[in-house]
């Protein structure tokens, strides 16, 4: 259940992220120190757990549950498009030196060579894939009012 | 007909999930500059999400699982139809006329809004719809969806 609220969470940023409609209104909150993600992050999590309790979706999803793989998947991506935007995993993999890498010594030059933004459209695939089959994998409204 | 509101509805919805726009700004691309017979960038990520959107659908045998009828599959057809309408050039030229009709002097809607941004409101109420109306569409799907068939065995070689 986590992992489907992460996703459907970074979904919903994504979605709010296409508004040209709240550009003033992110302008507004800008001045104020408060950047564009955050105030998407705090919209995006209030509406999944309203939309959450309101649907019931920990009690309705069926077991084998679905789609939590490539759920877990694309939160690990988008995870890493976020510290390849920031420079945290170049500054991560700066910090270790070359030799306790051993295998992996290629690693800082691989991570300062990547780009975010194909990271995060791998990442919103597997994340549309995995919610997709996540909330076509529920117990049915009528039977869902029978048993409870 | 209810199968082409879900399939058409789906595309939106996955159009709308990537920002197509902020890659493409991204890239070097201008996103104005890419129209095709009076169809902008939106519409054209529509279109192209309905293989995509074909694949979900038939992997969550939506087909076969989607109520005769629903207040979501109601609402997710005039929805999905005024997005897709909203970014068709001759339909927004046609919008965009008549209502500097009817906000202007005399004119039947006593409004004071701009013709731009009461269609800038409209194509927002119609994505925030196809959202939360498909949304609404999956979570009410009627079946218990079908088992997958198990992978298939490679079969072993005769030594």
């Amino acid at each position: 259940m986590k992992r489907l609220f992460v996703g459907l969470t970074l979904l919903l940023m994504a979605f709010l992220s296409t508004l040209d409609q709240f550009d003033r209104l992110h302008a507004l909150a800008a001045r104020v120190g408060v950047q564009r993600w955050m105030t998407e992050l705090v919209l995006a999590a209030l509406v999944v757990a309203l939309f959450v309790r309101a649907s019931e979706l920990n009690r309705r999803l069926l077991f084998p549950r679905r789609g939590l793989k490539l759920l877990l998947a694309g939160i690990v991506v988008y995870a890493v498009g976020v510290g390849v935007a920031t420079g945290a995993l170049v500054g991560a993999t700066g910090m270790v030196s070359p030799a306790d890498l051993g295998a992996l010594a290629s690693l800082p030059t691989v991570a300062a060579k990547l780009t975010p933004w194909p990271l995060f459209l791998v990442a919103d695939v597997l994340l549309v894939i995995g919610v997709f089959r996540a909330l076509t994998n529920l117990v049915p409204p009528d039977e869902f009012a029978e048993d409870f | 007909m209810r199968k082409t509101v879900v399939l058409l509805g789906l595309a939106v919805l996955l159009s709308l999930l990537f920002p197509v726009r902020i890659l493409l700004l991204q890239g070097g691309v201008d996103p104005l500059s890419l129209q095709l017979h009076g169809i902008d960038l939106a519409a054209l990520c529509a279109i192209a999400a309905v293989i995509p959107a074909m694949a979900l659908g038939r992997h969550g045998q939506l087909a076969q699982r989607v109520p005769r009828w629903n207040l979501w599959l109601a609402l997710l057809a005039p929805c999905t139809l005024l997005f897709l309408l909203l970014h068709v050039g001759w339909s927004v030229d046609f919008a965009m006329n008549y209502l500097q009709e009817a906000l202007g002097p005399g004119g039947s809607l006593p409004l004071r809004v701009s013709p731009g941004a009461l269609v800038s409101g409209v194509e927002l109420a119609a994505r925030l719809g196809v959202l939360v109306t498909m949304v609404g569409v999956l979570v009410t799907l009627q079946a218990v969806p079908e088992d997958e068939p198990p992978p298939a065995r490679r079969r072993r070689r005769r030594k």
